[in-house]
């Protein structure tokens, strides 16, 4: 049971330093600014989804994290040292997996593995190997003949051989099959992420991130949303709905908006929807002692996807 | 492999307490026998899908519950037994399921009344026809899960 | 990385060195075909006296023909465009590619990339520089008028340094453009930019491809000083230029 003690050791491991950590950070394009006052802890040992709508900021935050970009405002930490001062050792210690199939197409496995050995500080050419035959990629033929799955699998295999402390993947599996992907997945977590490496992964396909990741993160336009533990967000972002016996004057529906636990309120003629945070039973109990009479009360879980809508949506009244 | 679990990530209900909601069903229904190994932490992982953070935090649950024992070079051990550290918690749960009945219930407008007459027969039906009711009641209760059943005992009424 | 970009830029390499061999050897052999027929063959038209000087600058020894023509016209021509789609790519191609991502992710300072990829480019460019010359040297004896080593060296080094200036400029271009053809196209405009003052009167000094060739190294009565220094130079301008707007530069 060795691994499972491992494991917990980087479950239970809240003191050690965070795996990522970023602080008001702010990244432009010009005068535009794609992440803006930045907020974001990432555990070690976790595998951490990144979501948010497009042009939210994703793959900037990313691109600053290991250098590519300087921020204008604000602190990177990876891994303990400064994104910026000391960039070098950040991508030392970081494999990395972008966005776009980016590795040179004209190079064969065994010449790009050459290529990897000679830029990286340490190389283990054994895991890769592994990986390779993992997948089943052949070594003979250019990369740029592989199908976009073979390729991102063997982006992923190149990351490891440096044998980092953190993965961070943007978009790892965008433009995969639904088996290619599954696969994908299925190495990360249970190869990877078994090992106790932390994965930091964006991506827009909620179902896949609902699956693997333990923490997730939403931001939008440059800023972070929510930052938790998944299966905490779950257990403690409900939806109540409310159904009045008749109309509730506007004040009970702000009276509702202000009661602690109430994240955001949405009313349509009878029913009102709530978007709560905490213990959710104890709320429905308030509600339900006021002095308006309710037809039907209704505690709602939340997946992934009704998570990241409500998030969306409720810019107004958020935390 | 154990293909009893089957955990939908998608449901709202966390992973890891489908996770032990299932583990704890399965010793439950016996599936599951005291003395029986678990897999590893690796393996569900690797069988799953998920992250094994989820899996050692469902673990590490059933361990809090007095379920399951990790042991040195052993492995993941179920420790329960019906009549041990299951049992409670058993009780825990079928009381729970009462009370969230109770309020399904009284949310759809049926009367306190109707609700006792409806129980006094329920209860009549199954130490009546026990004889006739035990295996099939198992084995519904096999194919449900607490996640859902908030929503099957409403559809019911 | 040496291999990647030695595997990336070979067959750019190879057709330029193999360009510089046909044209540096048929110059070389085909002296005495157009001496003996401008010579022999001015039957029905004499040229005028104006061309004819130049005819006779041109082919009045063979050592002045084979100067003028490879290491101060057609050499630096060619080999300024060798050098240009060799630089332009170096930078703008992994961008456009998408590849600079995958790069610059690896632990490996921004200077220690751009110059690794500058000096297999340059390396490349003086293989080249120097097959065209070998090419000269041997055709020459072949044809009976052999040349001076020494001097046919020192003109190949010179004229590799002021390559090395297109070189650096296509660099240059290539870290500031997305794309491949402006780096390429802008480089040797900016060349040829530089070579304006020859033909302004009394501004010959500051022609830069002036210094590309010394006809007096070639003969071996002078050694090249000047033109070494200011060629080198030349050289080192644009590419520290680079360096210092890649290190900044944000992808």
């Amino acid at each position: 049971m060795s691994d499972m003690s491992a494991a917990q050791e980087s479950v239970g491991n809240s003191r050690q330093p965070a795996a990522i950590e970023l602080r008001n950070l702010v990244v432009k394009y010009g005068e535009r600014p794609a992440v803006n006052g930045l907020n974001l802890t990432v555990p070690t040992g976790t595998i951490f989804g990144f979501l948010g709508p497009n042009g939210a900021g994703k793959t900037t935050t990313i691109k600053t994290m290991l250098g590519l970009r300087q921020p204008q405002a604000g602190n990177v930490r990876v891994l303990g040292y400064d994104a910026v001062a000391e960039s070098m050792e950040v991508r030392a210690r970081v494999g990395y997996v972008s966005e776009v199939n980016s590795l040179y197409d004209f190079l064969t496995i065994p010449q790009l593995s050459a290529f990897c050995r000679s830029a990286s500080r340490q190389w283990n050419q054994g895991i890769v190997d592994r990986y390779v035959g993992v997948f089943g990629l052949p070594t003979k033929i250019k990369v740029g003949r592989f199908s976009k799955g073979m390729q991102s699998q063997l982006a992923l295999s190149l990351a490891l051989g440096s044998n980092p402390d953190l993965l961070i993947l943007d978009e790892p599996t965008a433009g995969l099959d639904p088996l290619a992907r599954h696969e994908f997945l299925n190495k990360l977590v249970a190869e990877i992420a078994a090992e106790g490496k932390t994965v930091f992964f964006s991506s827009h396909i909620l179902s896949e991130v609902e699956a693997v990741a333990d923490w997730v993160a939403i931001i939008r336009d440059g800023a972070l949303v929510v930052c938790d533990e998944l299966d905490h967000l779950k257990q403690t972002q409900k939806t109540l709905k409310l159904t009045y016996a008749n109309l509730p004057p506007a004040a009970e529906v702000q009276a509702l908006r202000d009661l602690p636990g109430v994240m955001s309120v949405a009313q349509e003629g009878r029913s009102v929807r709530l978007l709560t945070h905490g213990d959710v039973e104890a709320l429905s109990q308030t509600i339900q002692a006021r002095p308006y009479a309710l037809r039907g009360v209704e505690i709602v879980d939340l997946d992934l996807e009704d998570l990241f809508l409500e998030y969306m949506k409720g810019g107004d009244n958020g935390r | 492999m154990p293909n009893w679990l089957d955990v939908n990530p998608r449901s709202g209900v966390p992973l890891y307490v489908q996770l032990v909601q299932q583990i704890t069903h399965a010793m439950e229904i016996g599936i599951l026998q005291t003395g029986e190994q678990l897999p590893t932490v690796r393996q569900l992982a690797s069988e799953l899908t998920i992250a094994p953070n989820t899996i050692v935090k469902a673990y590490d649950e059933l361990a809090h519950l007095g379920l399951i024992e990790s042991r040195q070079g052993v492995g993941t051990i179920v420790t329960a037994n019906l009549n041990g550290a299951l049992r409670p918690h058993q009780l825990e749960t079928i009381f729970e399921r009462l009370d969230a009945l109770v309020r399904d219930a009284a949310n759809l407008g049926v009367s306190e009344q109707e609700l006792r007459a409806r129980f006094e027969a329920a209860l009549a039906r199954f130490y009546r026809g026990v004889q006739g009711r035990e295996g099939e009641g198992d084995t519904h209760d096999g194919a449900t899960r607490a996640t859902v059943d908030r929503q099957q005992f409403s559809r019911k009424e | 990385m040496v291999v990647k970009e030695i595997i990336e830029a070979r067959w750019k390499a190879i057709i330029g060195g193999a360009v510089a061999v046909v044209v540096a050897a048929v110059l070389a052999s085909v002296y005495n075909l157009l001496k003996n027929t401008l010579e022999t063959g001015n039957g029905a038209k004499q040229p005028p006296a104006q061309i004819q000087a130049l005819i006779q600058q041109m082919l009045g020894s063979y050592d002045a023909y084979a100067w003028s023509q490879w290491f101060s016209k057609d050499g630096p021509e060619l080999l300024a465009i060798l050098a240009a789609v060799l630089g332009a790519s170096l930078i703008s191609s992994e961008v456009s590619k998408g590849t600079i991502f995958f790069l610059l992710s690896k632990p490996m300072s921004r200077e220690r990339v751009l110059l690794t990829k500058y000096l297999v480019s340059a390396l490349s460019l003086f293989g080249a520089t120097l097959l065209g010359s070998v090419a000269l040297l041997i055709v020459a004896a072949i044809v009976g008028h052999p040349q001076q080593i020494g001097g046919v060296l020192i003109s190949t080094v010179l004229l590799w340094l002021g390559m090395l200036f297109v070189l650096g400029l296509a660099l240059l271009f290539s870290v500031v453009f997305k794309d491949v053809l402006r780096p390429l196209v802008g480089s040797l405009l900016v060349t040829i930019a530089f070579s304006v003052p020859g033909y302004i009167p009394h501004a010959q000094d500051w022609n830069l491809t002036f210094y590309w060739a010394s006809f007096a190294a070639y003969e071996g009565t002078a050694f090249p000083w000047k033109a070494l220094i200011i060629c080198l130079v030349a050289a080192i301008v644009p590419v520290a230029l680079a360096v210092l707007l890649f290190r900044k530069q944000a992808y």
